[in-house]
């Protein structure tokens, strides 16, 4: 486990370095913040979907350069079970920073792809549950990340449409067992397979954006489409995030 | 015939869009195949959804109560060798009493009845209108206790050092009543009293119609009679949705507390109340050596309970982890004492607490 930390930390911190190199071209900053719909399932909570009365918002601070696309977001949603007499509460930060290394240019098409260090930290809060009345989230991953951007001009104004997404490949991620409490891992010290192997297969997520970026006035702003697909199944114990969000933003 | 060359550069289709696109991935030979199959991957174990029923019917309500206590409740073998508690056997008995037009208070009382079967106070259903339990334990049991009488000891100028209330008797014994483990108690107000309740002879603790509450607090009060590190107990876990799916057991050690700890004898009043925290904190007394416990035997309830729900909306709560004793014996139906005492109705009607005045006999025996 140790030795998988290390080799997650060095592609981590090697994309964040390589792309040092790509510290001289002048960055496109931005800042976006959407609101959308929520739908979250975590097992060691209850076996059920909340989705019901949902919002999620977004809040997002981005770096694009030539080859580094870094980022950090923060996000928070509430919405109830089915039978609408229990809310939850997500919330989260992530820290990512990728570096673009394959690049292909073609017409007004430009693709970049390449590795991308992924750091979660949040948590999820039941108001009902007694001893299992949260669960943390903490996870540490390598995912592939790719872009395609495309280029294009209406009434002799320039418009760009952007296509991102990424895929957890390999980590590791913090998770109490099946049946394990808060209680035995902070009290009593009770370590039991927390530290976990995370995989595309056993964490087959994805998140995805479409962005139009377009000027308006004297700013160029973008709006779009955010999805994200945050799943899980470790220890026995099984989670998804769902959110489809919209999103507004503006070239700092 | 020809062989395949596969750095040979591919013919592209002619439509605008695809051709881009297969210009951009062709070039990369191994990393478009390797983002092929992680896609292929992706989609195959994609979606992590719901795995118990989800109709809000009677039918999908008892099934998924069924299921969620047949994959977490942590005492099913046990209770099977106590109790003759064979869940399967049950699903199908309970299943039986269902009609699909049965009002909510029909449902739950099946409910109810199914999950008593296990004899687990802390099995529950929690809905709006009532709370299902099984709290035979203590209410089929005599109480041994009147709360006017043991009041009666604690007069009006008693002491109280957050959920613990104490006085010294008139033969300088101190008394500590405490009736909860809910509300914080820290380290700061147990030596604080104990300092108070120094000069004492013995120290009685009556948990007595102590229901529980935070094991924190429990260790709390506990780790002020021991001036050594000491084995208590043992812990584990569910690891999985089979019955006998558990971790390996983890050593409980009781540490001694950093402020005042209590060097004399103890005597430790117990009921059929004591139950969850209270039966551990009896677990962790029962451990020392100056320590005697007087009265009925404890409630039990030694699995920590988790919460989960129903489609309906009632929550349910389950043992979830497995607390033993240092033997790795179950205390889930409760500890024994050393010295069995009932209350005495003679001493009722002379407003004498029975079991308060045997203690106080012990410790002036033990001094």
């Amino acid at each position: 486990m140790i030795r998988l930390l290390f080799i997650i930390l060095t592609i981590t911190i090697s994309s964040c370095a390589m792309a040092q190199e790509d510290i001289q071209t002048k960055p496109v900053k931005r800042l976006l913040v959407g609101f959308g719909s929520a739908n979250v399932m975590d097992t060691y909570l209850s076996p059920y979907s909340y989705k019901h009365k949902d919002i999620r918002l977004d809040w997002m601070y981005e770096e694009c350069r030539e080859k580094r696309f870094e980022g950090v977001g923060l996000h928070f949603a509430t919405m109830e079970n089915m039978a609408r007499n229990v809310r939850e509460y997500d919330f989260g930060l992530y820290i990512h920073s990728a570096f673009h290394l394959l690049r292909r240019h073609i017409g007004r098409f430009d693709m970049k792809a390449g590795p991308m260090g992924y750091l979660y930290v949040g948590g999820l809060y039941n108001e009902r549950n007694g001893n299992n009345p949260a669960q943390a989230r903490l996870s540490l991953m390598a995912d592939l990340s790719a872009m395609v951007t495309y280029d294009f001009s209406l009434w002799n104004k320039s418009f760009q449409l952007e296509y991102s997404f990424d895929i957890p490949l390999v980590g590791v991620a913090y998770s109490p067992q099946f049946g394990q409490s808060y209680y035995e891992q902070f009290m009593l010290g009770d370590y039991d397979h927390n530290c976990i192997f995370a995989h595309f297969i056993n964490t087959p997520s994805l998140r995805h954006r479409l962005l139009l970026n377009f000027p308006f006035f004297d700013k160029r702003w973008f709006v779009g489409y955010n999805g994200v697909m945050d799943q899980s199944k470790y220890n026995g114990l099984r989670y998804h995030s769902y959110s489809h969000s919209f999103l507004i933003g503006w070239k700092l | 015939m020809k062989k395949k060359n596969r750095n040979l550069p591919r013919p592209l289709p002619r439509r605008g869009a695809l051709r881009v696109l297969f210009a951009v991935l062709s070039p990369w030979g191994r990393v478009r195949e390797g983002f092929l199959f992680i896609l292929t991957i992706f989609f195959l174990t994609a979606c992590v959804d719901e795995e118990l029923p989800t109709a809000d019917t009677p039918q999908g309500n008892l099934d998924a109560l069924w299921q969620l206590m047949d994959e977490r409740y942590c005492f099913f073998d046990y209770k099977k060798a106590e109790l003759g508690v064979d869940w399967d056997e049950v699903h199908e008995r309970y299943r039986k009493k269902l009609s699909p037009k049965m009002n909510d208070l029909q449902l739950f009382e099946v409910c109810c009845a199914m999950i008593a079967e296990l004899k687990d106070g802390h099995v529950n259903i929690g809905a709006s209108f009532d709370l299902g339990r099984n709290w035979s334990y203590w209410e089929d049991e005599p109480e041994n206790y009147y709360d006017s009488i043991a009041r009666s000891y604690l007069g009006h100028d008693y002491g109280i050092a957050a959920s613990l209330k104490y006085k010294i008797l008139d033969d300088n014994i101190g008394y500590v009543r405490c009736e909860s483990f809910n509300t914080g108690l820290g380290n700061g107000n147990v030596s604080s009293m104990l300092s108070i309740l120094a000069p004492c002879n013995g120290l009685i603790i009556d948990v007595r119609g102590n229901s529980g509450g935070s094991l924190t607090n429990a260790d709390c009060l506990a780790s002020h009679f021991t001036n050594e590190k000491i084995l208590v107990g043992y812990t584990y876990h569910k690891t999985g949705k089979g019955h006998n799916d558990f971790s390996p057991m983890k050593a409980d050690y009781l540490e001694p507390a950093k402020g005042t700890r209590w060097q004399k004898p103890v005597v430790v009043i117990t009921n059929r109340q004591c139950f969850s925290a209270t039966n551990d904190f009896v677990k962790m007394m029962h451990c020392l050596p100056n320590v005697t416990l007087l009265g009925d035997k404890t409630g039990g309830g030694s699995g920590m309970p988790f919460m989960q729900e129903l489609p309906c909306g009632w929550s349910v709560r389950y043992s979830a982890v497995v607390s033993v004793d240092r033997d790795k014996k179950h205390i889930e139906f409760g500890i024994d004492p050393d010295v069995k005492v009932s209350m005495d109705m003679g001493d009722v009607m002379k407003r004498k607490d029975t079991l308060i005045e045997q203690a106080r006999a012990i410790l002036h025996r033990a001094i």
